[in-house]
């Protein structure tokens, strides 16, 4: 939105603070039933919207309706949005190579936790390479200012038949719907065959049996359909978090005046653990509706000891593996790795022997 | 200049007609990817990894951008025709280059976006995760400046013919 | 205000552009460009006119766009359509109204598979309309019955816009696909009695078939094999897709894979079928996605212009009378169909309706399947209506011949249906309440 108007703001301070009245074009490539939009965005822009006494208005559009998902960096550089409600940087390792490192595979946490470690890992002044921070060096230095977004549920292993008793049950037979490029390492590392497909397209390919399984945050099933067809799942490996940001660009940023921006810093950081809460409230929701369909949870610790451990193997490889390919690439992927892993650490959550060992 | 504007045409008929066996080796080759996918995947259990995302970013672009000017100028797009017929000569002349105006600047606007595009892609190297690995997507950017180059050519010379085939017609006129 | 008084220009500039011949996919590349500039300059009309294009043509799902088309291609070389119109055509002696019959079938069993209702309908317009025309159907009727059926997709499972709505309003989209079952059989049954009723008053207008003597002395022999040919085909896509082979997405692929294996068993492939293939199915396929593309763009204008949004706040007022709140949102929903693709319909509105449908109980499921059938319905109608376009792109009839026949289909189709829904919200409800 490009009307601006210059206009008193009434502030309960009377200090007669001025703040530009703005219209900021915002969009999400997900739906506004989704927990992210209620847990996240929606109360975010109320929030802006109501301590600025209705100076900063957004208009959002949700559903991928005016951007794409996935295309939102273009969109903002471009001008075509002001502020990007979902900037999905694992799902652009070339630009953004570091984000990924939330995806890689744990033992224990939850959205909570992952949302603290990311909140801190945003202000981290810890150097990963060439003396620059985790935000500089993913946001930063493009021009751009970011604030997480609540991370999701773990993902985990979920399977319509498909059991997981002994090693050789993971094979090549086995085709799971993964969606990155951590997820496919995982699978090649479990001997299973990852096929990557339209999310909207995984339903009919599960009922049909042309997919044996996913891997995918819980509380996203019901609005998949996928609550009907999941019959078994693995709790306790947590396949990683997938972590999105909100994100402006410098330039628009810089158009709103510093209590704006210091309300919107506030606002995001605190509202990240409401949306944080939401998301775990939704997966016990949606656990519960799996098990009233007839879905099983099986936590790792309670499978045979050979598939514990195969499975404990593939999550620490596909840490050595994502690091090694970052390096290859020049890219400081042990750094990242270790950074988020003391992040991670420091929030509470559990990670294999071997991770916790990485220096 | 007539000679010129010949050799300018039979160019443009060359690389349209390349542009459609480009599209239609895509098309083709998207249907032996794929089906070459469902029968690895069935019968021996080895998709080939990556085949969503060659047919998604690669082979649809493939099959669509560089065949635009050869669709445009086939007759097969659908427009209104009925009104225009019943229509006063002089007003009909009027619009149409009123419609040969728009789609000349569209065309102009296209190309010289896309070309933006293309270039911001080749900036940033762009590339998209193919099963593990980072494969360049940038090049594929360079087919929509192309396409839509081709059929602002189009626009272009069929109104240049047209003005030929007008003045010839006024020259024989003279002469008789 | 700003807003309308734009809005109000870009239509009345697409209606004067429309009516003046300019092509629909360049017609609907210059409003949205023109809406998109007046909104927001040079700057915001940058950024969506660099991605568009690129965005909007790679992506997965549109595949069945080309790869329907091709299959269409190998089977209508190979001759099968035409000696299978053929039999049926003798077998009911000559009754013109079996063709049709058929015809609808043929688009509901193409609709099985196939997500998109452009792609069939093009299918159609290349396969069915010639063989309907051979036997007195009239031009404008021919392509209709082919629009219509194809656009039979759009709400026979699989369906995009079923998938896209299901996403949106976050409803499995396994229940709406078994919630659109009996729906859509109504839809076939209407689109044929309008059929038999058309070919009633017209009868005396048609021209007698003249090839019907001439085909007579084709050999049993070669019947057999054509429906063993046809039935192959459609089995091995069914079947695949049923027993988890393949998804429906990739059966475009395969269909036309395994076309191209009939077509070779039956001795019809060799350079000049490929050349013929190839040119067609290009020349169609970038025909259907320069108008998506187009009408993408035109799209994101009317969603900057918040328009919808700004006509779905003012029926709060009405939140007490429901059934007119119903009927005026079908109206509300006949129009944006009218102009915009079915898509971009569903991202713009479904958000903001959905509260609205929550304060009278309305339920999602039943209203997701009325919307699916305006969305089908809107696809034969003008000004925009994809599946008129596809067919007259590709039969080469005048889409104004076409959309007189095809909006007398369209306004009694949905007539009858919609009022049997709304009478009888069981014949939505039933099918999914049995699933589990
Ligand atoms: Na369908
Ligand atoms: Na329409």
């Amino acid at each position: 939105g490009e009307e601006t108007s210059t206009a008193e703001a009434e502030t309960d301070n009377a200090s007669n603070t001025v703040i530009e009245a703005k219209n900021l074009r915002a969009s999400s490539g997900v739906s506004d039933k989704h927990f992210w939009h209620r847990g996240f965005f929606q109360p975010l822009m109320d929030r802006v919207e109501e301590e600025t006494d209705n100076q900063i208005t957004f208009d959002a559009f949700t559903a991928g309706e005016l951007v794409g998902l996935g295309t939102e960096y273009d969109a903002l550089r471009q001008g075509s949005i002001d502020v990007a409600l979902t900037f999905m940087a694992p799902y652009d390792p070339q630009r953004f190579p570091y984000t990924e490192v939330v995806m890689l595979p744990l033992l224990e946490s939850d959205a909570n936790i992952a949302a603290t470690a990311m909140v801190n890992m945003m202000k981290s002044d810890r150097e990963v390479q060439d003396g620059k921070t985790y935000y500089d060096l993913e946001f930063g230095d493009k021009g751009l200012v970011a604030f997480a977004n609540p991370p999701t549920e773990p993902y985990v292993i979920s399977t319509t038949d498909h059991t997981f008793d002994s090693v050789s049950d993971f094979n090549q037979q086995i085709r799971i719907r993964t969606a990155s490029r951590v997820h496919e390492i995982l699978a090649s590392k479990l001997g299973i065959t990852s096929l990557s497909m339209p999310i909207t397209d995984a339903y009919d390919a599960l009922s049909r049996n042309a997919l044996d399984g996913l891997f995918y945050n819980v509380p996203d099933w019901i609005a998949m359909g996928f609550d009907e067809l999941i019959n078994h799942t693995i709790e306790g490996a947590n396949l990683g978090h997938f972590v999105g940001h909100t994100v402006m660009t410098e330039e628009t940023w810089e158009s709103l005046a510093p209590e704006v921006q210091e309300l919107f810093a506030t606002a995001s950081e605190e509202i990240i653990f409401d949306g944080a809460a939401l998301a775990m409230s939704e997966t016990e929701l949606n656990v519960e509706n799996n098990i009233e369909k007839g879905g099983e949870f099986t936590h790792l610790n309670d499978l045979p000891a050979e598939v514990n451990q195969h499975l404990t193997e593939a999550m620490v490889d596909t840490w050595f593996d994502w690091i090694d390919n970052l390096e290859g690439q020049g890219i400081a992927g042990k750094e990242m790795a270790m950074l988020w892993r003391d992040m991670l650490v420091e929030a509470g959550a559990e990670l294999p022997q071997e991770i916790l060992d990485i220096n | 200049m007539e000679d010129k504007l010949q050799k300018v045409i039979k160019i443009h008929e060359v690389l349209k007609v390349s542009g459609v066996y480009v599209s239609g080796i895509a098309v083709i080759g998207m249907m032996l990817l794929i089906v070459t996918d469902v029968v690895l995947r069935n019968v021996f259990s080895s998709p080939i990894s990556g085949t969503y995302e060659i047919v998604q970013y690669y082979l649809m672009p493939l099959a669509i951008f560089p065949a635009l000017a050869f669709t445009y100028s086939s007759g097969v797009l659908p427009r209104l025709s009925e009104v225009v017929e019943k229509l006063p000569k002089k007003f009909n002349q009027v619009n149409r280059i009123l419609i040969y105006v728009i789609e000349m600047v569209i065309f102009t606007f296209l190309t010289i976006y896309g070309w933006k595009f293309a270039m911001s892609g080749l900036a940033d190297q762009m590339a998209i995760p193919v099963s593990g690995n980072l494969i360049p997507l940038y090049p594929i950017y360079f087919l929509v400046p192309i396409g839509f180059a081709l059929v602002l050519m189009e626009v272009l010379l069929a109104n240049a013919k047209k003005l030929q085939e007008k003045r010839t017609q006024k020259l024989e006129e003279a002469k008789s | 205000m700003f807003e309308s008084i734009v809005i109000t220009v870009v239509l009345l500039l697409f209606l004067y552009l429309l009516v003046m011949g300019q092509f629909i996919s360049s017609l609907l590349l210059t409003v949205g460009m023109i809406g998109i500039y007046l909104l927001g300059g040079l700057p915001l009309l940058d950024g969506f006119i660099q991605s568009e294009p690129f965005n909007r043509v790679a992506s997965y799902s549109l595949t069945t766009i080309p790869l329907y088309i091709l299959m269409a291609q190998f089977i209508l070389q190979a001759g099968i359509i035409k000696d299978l119109y053929n039999l049926v055509f003798r077998i009911s002696r000559g009754k013109q109204g079996v063709l049709g019959v058929l015809t609808v079938f043929i688009g509901g069993l193409l609709g099985g598979v196939s997500g998109s209702g452009t792609a069939t309908s093009a299918a159609l317009g290349q396969i069915a309309v010639p063989e309907l025309k051979r036997r007195g159907y009239p031009d404008g009727l021919a392509g209709t019955l082919a629009a219509v059926s194809g656009s039979l997709s759009a709400i026979i499972p699989p369906s995009v816009i079923l998938i896209l709505y299901g996403v949106v309003a976050q409803i499995s989209i396994g229940q709406l696909f078994a919630a659109s079952m009996i729906p859509g059989i109504l839809l076939m049954i209407s689109f044929s009695l309008i059929t038999i009723v058309y070919l009633r008053i017209y009868s005396n207008k048609m021209e007698a078939p003249a090839t019907y003597e001439k085909d007579d002395d084709t050999p049993i022999s070669r019947y057999v094999i054509v429906v063993l040919a046809g039935f192959f085909i459609v089995g091995s896509i069914f079947g695949g897709i049923y027993t988890g082979t393949f998804t429906p997405t990739e059966a475009g692929a395969v269909g036309a894979f395994i076309s191209l294996i009939v077509a070779a068993v039956l001795g019809k492939v060799n350079k000049a079928f490929f050349i013929k293939s190839i040119f067609e199915t290009t020349k169609v396929t970038v025909m259907a996605m320069f108008i998506v593309v187009g009408a993408s763009l035109f799209g994101r204008f009317i969603s900057l212009s918040l328009i919808p949004r700004k006509i779905i706040d003012l029926l709060g007022p009405l939140l007490d009378y429901p059934v007119l709140l119903i009927i005026i949102i079908m109206v509300f929903y006949f129009f944006l169909f009218m102009f915009i693709e079915g898509v971009a319909v569903i991202l713009m509105t479904v958000p903001i309706i959905s509260p609205l449908l929550a304060a009278i109980n309305v339920d999602p499921l039943w209203f997701g399947i009325l919307l699916a059938i305006v969305c089908t319905i809107g696809m034969i109608t003008p000004p925009v209506g994809i599946s008129v376009y596809a067919v007259g792109g590709v039969s080469g009839i005048s889409i104004e011949k076409l959309f007189r026949t095809s909006t007398v289909f369209a306004i009694i189709a949905s007539i009858i249906v919609i009022g049997l829904l709304i009478l009888f919200p069981e014949l939505v409800t039933w099918l999914p309440s049995q699933m589990n």
